[in-house]
């Protein structure tokens, strides 16, 4: 299916339509999505609550343009994010899309300030450039003295810490954030939301998955998933 | 809520959609490269060797007739057919011939033996290995050319 | 940052993996480079002694051969029926259709006559030709004026115990002065005594005849074959052979060696290529997480090939490089033991060019299936989701 641009019909920057997420079980087929409809606004801080297994992070990975759904369309900017081709939609990813993944994911041989820049190694950005921009993330995370350290070297929230600049080093306009305190104790965790919504203050778009209640409070918006389908949307006031 | 600003992100949609697939990616130029480069050694390498182990039983002998007359034609046919020769050709406008035999199943003496046998009094100019008197032509002929 | 940053930082972090990965290549590199070095070496060494020849053609009395065999095996053979040239004959060199190409034809003599109770070969030659000729012979004297003078051969002058300026008797009523003794040549000059043409053949009884005769081309790759045929056919009672045949004999056997190094290092090489396959498979399933990561953040499957392959350039570059290394230092050791009395030619450095280009390319061959299995992995199964 071509990718197309749907300038008149397209009203948010993320619409999901009738998404569902199907996987073969040995014989039987099971619906980790039966399906959603939801839009996300540019700037938003959303958060998807939900028990274990709910879909919420199969939800995420369709939102990152990772997982193709079985059914239904996501649009992002007004691209059909599963009608483009497979370069097409590794470009999406690193034009679009910042992700924070379930425990950090850092590359373990690279330091602090190579994870860093990991995403700029393919956009053709001068090395001089690429250093100013890695250590000016690092610099609002607070881990400019950190970056010749290698990750097995930080703590959990300096590796979270890392894993938000990293994400966010190529000004992506989205961040998908995969239980990111997960990992982490409530101090650290505060920290790490402090950051998200400063960031988002600052322009960003933010989903993130969660299971802590807790980390709604940070957010604009919670979308409450159940089963596979979206069981409410509900908007949190700001404290 | 925002609304959709749909030319804030402009520059990167078009990114995005202009991605087009520009002749060989990296990997299949070094897969093809390599591989030529493999081929092309083999080729080299390969077809020599072959020929070498081909050659390698064959020697030439060259004669010539001491009374400097043409070369009958039947007895070369017959000669041909002996065992282990490989192929007579004449040579130097007919004068001389040249003996490509196996010598693991012929020798000189035998077609000493055979020229008697036909009444024709053959002079055995030079004996050499046939590959070797290949190389050795080439390598005149080069410089002929030169 | 860049892709190949990635590439070499994890070089750096896998060492252990990657000698095991160069060690496989390098061998085989190594193997081809020892063979080639050692057939280069002989050959060279060939190559040198035939340049050292002056003579392109040697002409000998033909003579029958009985070969001896045991059960199948030749053992060697008699000669009989030899009968020398006459003198008068050589004229007919020059009748040869590529006379022009002719430069010295230098007649000799040689018979054996009793010294100081010692069997000593004479030779005769015409002085003025044959030193002409043998310019690589160096005299610890002057060379002789007269037909009464000789050259002692370094061995000869040492059993001898002669010296330039000494008498020798070589028959009852003839007696020769030593005018110089040659200094080793490392050939069979060493042993003899060389005198004057007529005077020798005088000594020997063999007045007017002819042993051989050593004929000088003007060049190396002048129609010498085409010539040997000429002369041949002049004398029909000689076995007139170029040089550089009875050398290219010996050359066969290098050829030889050479077809058989091929095979052996092919199959080494195979071997090493196969082992970078599987560590690379290896390498590429333990890192699917990584590539996953890769992949989540934008990388096309060209960059995670090219990350992949460029690794495999480096692992190539390296064992090609100590392959060759390695391979001269092997041939350098080896060669005295396998051809005593020959040195190790040095670098050959079109050789160097080839084993690394042989090294990358079989790299980059045997990591091309995993780095494509490697970049076409699923992104979001590479991570096990989000």
């Amino acid at each position: 299916m071509q990718a197309t641009d749907r300038q008149n019909e397209v009203q948010h920057l993320i619409e999901v339509h009738g998404v569902g997420k199907d996987y073969q079980m040995g014989d039987s087929v099971v619906s980790a999505i039966k399906t959603m409809d939801f839009f996300i606004d540019d700037g938003e801080f959303i958060t998807i609550v939900g028990q274990s297994g709910s879909g919420k992070s199969t939800l995420l990975s369709i939102l990152g343009g990772l997982n193709h759904p079985s059914r239904g369309r996501v649009l992002v900017d007004s691209l059909d994010v599963y009608g483009l081709g497979s370069e097409q939609r590794a470009d999406f990813r690193s034009e679009y899309i910042g992700i924070i993944f379930q425990s950090f994911q850092l590359i373990p041989y690279l330091t602090v300030l190579e994870n860093v820049k990991l995403p700029m190694a393919i956009t053709g950005i001068k090395a001089g450039e690429q250093d100013e921009m890695a250590r000016a993330v690092l610099d609002k995370v607070g881990l400019a003295d950190k970056v010749a350290r290698l990750p097995d070297q930080l703590s959990g929230g300096e590796q979270e810490r890392v894993a938000i600049a990293r994400a966010i080093v190529n000004r992506p306009p989205i961040l998908l954030a995969d239980e990111p305190t997960g990992n982490l104790d409530s101090d650290t965790a505060t920290e790490v939301m402090r950051i998200l919504q400063q960031l988002n203050a600052e322009g960003l778009t933010i989903i993130m998955v969660t299971h802590n209640a807790e980390s709604c409070k940070y957010a604009r918006r919670t979308i409450q998933v159940k089963d596979g389908s979206c069981l409410s949307h509900f908007t949190v006031d700001h404290r | 809520m925002m609304n959709y600003d749909y030319d804030k992100y402009r520059d990167k949609r078009a990114k995005v959609l202009g991605v087009k697939k520009r002749g060989l990616g990296f990997g299949a130029l070094a897969g093809l490269v390599s591989m030529v480069i493999v081929l092309g050694l083999g080729v080299a390498v390969i077809p020599k060797s072959i020929a070498f182990f081909q050659a390698r039983h064959l020697d030439d002998a060259i004669y010539k007739l001491q009374a400097k007359t043409a070369w009958p034609g039947e007895v070369l046919d017959d000669l041909a057919g002996q065992a282990g020769v490989r192929s007579v050709t004449a040579a130097d406008n007919g004068s001389r011939i040249v003996v490509t035999f196996n010598r693991s199943k012929t020798d000189v003496h035998k077609f000493s033996i055979f020229f008697s046998e036909h009444g024709l009094q053959a002079v055995l100019l030079n004996k050499m290995s046939h590959g070797q008197r290949l190389k050795m032509l080439e390598k005149e002929a080069h410089f002929e050319a030169l | 940052m860049k892709l190949y940053n990635i590439s070499f930082n994890n070089l750096k972090r896998r060492k252990a993996k990657i000698i095991f990965l160069v060690s496989g290549l390098l061998i085989g590199i190594a193997t081809i480079v020892t063979l080639l070095s050692i057939t280069d070496s002989m050959s060279r060494d060939i190559e040198e002694r035939l340049d050292r020849f002056g003579a392109n053609i040697v002409m000998v009395p033909k003579s029958e051969n009985l070969a001896l065999s045991y059960g199948g095996i030749t053992v060697g053979g008699v000669n009989y029926a030899v009968e020398e040239f006459y003198e008068k004959d050589l004229a007919h060199i020059y009748q040869i259709e590529n006379k022009k190409n002719l430069g010295a034809v230098a007649p000799k003599v040689l018979g054996a006559v009793e010294l100081q109770d010692r069997d000593i070969l004479l030779m005769g030659v015409d002085f003025n030709i044959e030193l002409a000729l043998k310019n690589w012979w160096h005299l610890i004297g002057a060379p002789p004026a007269s037909a009464d003078e000789v050259i002692v051969g370094s061995e000869a002058a040492a059993t001898l115990q002669l010296k330039s300026g000494d008498k020798i008797q070589l028959t009852k009523d003839r007696s020769f002065r030593v005018a110089a003794v040659l200094e080793p040549t490392g050939a069979t000059e060493d042993g003899i005594i060389i005198g004057d043409l007529h005077a020798m053949q005088a000594v020997l009884g063999k007045d007017g005849r002819i042993s051989m005769v050593e004929i000088a081309a003007f060049c190396r790759d002048c129609p010498i074959s085409e010539m040997v045929l000429q002369i041949a056919e002049q004398f029909p009672g000689a076995r007139v052979t170029p040089v550089k045949q009875a050398v290219m004999s010996k050359m066969q056997s290098i050829e030889l060696f050479k077809s058989f190094s091929y095979g052996i290092a092919g199959l080494v090489i195979f071997i090493g290529s196969l082992l970078v396959f599987v560590t690379m498979m290896g390498a590429v399933n333990e890192r699917t997480r990584e590539i996953g990561i890769f992949r989540a953040i934008g990388f096309r499957r060209g960059h995670v090939m090219q990350i992949i392959l460029l690794e495999a350039m480096a692992v190539g570059l390296v064992s090609g490089l100590l392959g060759y290394g390695g391979g001269n230092l092997a041939a350098w050791a080896v060669m005295p033991w396998v051809i005593p009395g020959s040195s190790f030619a040095g670098f050959n450095l079109s050789l160097g060019g080839i084993a690394v280009l042989l090294a990358v390319s079989l790299s980059l061959m045997a990591s091309y299936y995993p780095a494509r299995k490697g970049s076409n992995m699923d992104p979001s199964a590479a991570l096990r989701v989000l």
